[in-house]
């Protein structure tokens, strides 16, 4: 649920994704192959797979090239002095797309060749989406800090 | 751009912490919808390797076909065995009620114990033998008088108690009591000119 929860826009949604997971978990279950990994890893990339279903069905990828973008710094004593609720607050802000870029690249681990083969983009664009990502964050969390 | 920034570390931390609604119930309820919207022949669905394809039969048809032939086998079972339990009646010769009461009483499976049986390997040095008054017999075997002294008692005639007597190895006849019967002469006796055939004339040819 907390995987669905970051990709979601409010509670509602995440348990839409869920639900819509476990029904293609019970579907497919007998094509799960131990080998490759095990039953966790599995439903948490099941659970990820209908989530980026989801905000590619309400959200339009634009193609856009970005190689090379300044860094915005965003000062970790602020991050750390916000709650959980708080952080995902200012993530669900986010542009679906730029959304999903972002917790498949920080959250998650994805690297940009997977988030790109995953929401069939190129590389650019998923390099894109982070770094509006991050300058998104980057003045959002400068408001806290201010208030 | 390809590296996690600290930041970012922070925020994956916390969001693994964050708080999730108790949905479950309408979760489930949502799956529950979902399964049972769901076709049976959903091409989503992984395929079965036991599952057979059979063009133009359904899943449906085939599990009705396999209940019926199921229930015909079970009535033909059922069938035949009474039809077998009723030959078996006819079979079956009438049976008699036996009287336990008025039955002969059978006789003891047990021998009594005062007959003594004689075993060949404890045969004693003379040997004893039912004797049965009213035959006359001669019998070859010496008998012991002191014997008989023994407390034994003998089966009666028509038992069918068997004894194992053995005659005495070693047992000598007196001569005297053998009689020599003279054989019947079998066959025609030629004396010794009798082979040879003489002719009296030799011009009788």
């Amino acid at each position: 649920m907390s995987v669905a929860m970051r990709y979601a826009r409010d509670e509602h949604d995440a348990a839409d994704i869920i639900s819509l997971a476990f029904v293609k978990l019970f579907k497919s279950i007998a094509t799960f192959d131990n080998s490759k990994g095990n039953f966790h890893g599995w439903l948490k990339r099941i659970v990820i797979n209908e989530a980026l279903t989801h905000i590619k069905q309400r959200s339009r990828f634009s193609s856009q090239q970005l190689d090379h973008a300044e860094e915005p710094i965003i000062n970790n004593a602020i991050v750390e002095a916000s709650d959980a609720a708080e952080v995902m607050h200012f993530i669900k802000q986010l542009p679906p797309a730029t959304h999903a870029v972002f917790v498949l690249f920080a959250v998650e681990g994805y690297t940009h060749k997977e988030i790109a083969l995953h929401l069939g983009i190129s590389e650019g664009t998923s390099k894109w989406h982070l770094s509006e990502a991050r300058k998104n964050l980057k003045e959002k969390i400068s408001h806290l800090k201010k208030a | 751009m390809n590296l996690k920034q600290p930041y970012e570390i922070l925020i994956a931390d916390k969001l693994e912490g964050l708080p999730v609604p108790d949905m479950a119930d309408a979760i489930w309820a949502r799956i529950e919808l979902e399964l049972d919207a769901a076709p049976s022949g959903d091409a989503t669905e992984p395929a079965n390797p036991l599952h057979i394809a059979t063009p133009g039969i359904s899943a449906k048809t085939m599990a009705l076909l396999g209940g019926g032939l199921l229930a015909l086998v079970v009535l033909f079972f059922i069938i035949k065995k009474n039809t077998k339990r009723t030959e078996d009646k006819e079979l079956q010769p009438p049976t008699h009620q036996t009287d336990t009461q008025n039955a002969p009483q059978q006789l003891p499976a047990t021998v009594p114990d005062t007959v003594q049986y004689m075993q060949p390997a404890t045969l004693p040095k003379t040997v004893l033998k039912p004797i049965d008054s009213s035959a006359s017999y001669i019998d070859p075997v010496l008998r012991n008088d002191d014997a008989f002294q023994l407390p034994l008692a003998l089966p009666e005639k028509d038992s069918a108690v068997s004894l194992n007597v053995a005659p005495r190895i070693g047992t000598s006849i007196d001569s005297s009591l053998l009689i020599t019967v003279p054989g019947k002469p079998r066959g025609i006796q030629i004396p010794d000119n009798g082979y040879k055939m003489k002719n009296s004339k030799r011009d009788s040819l």
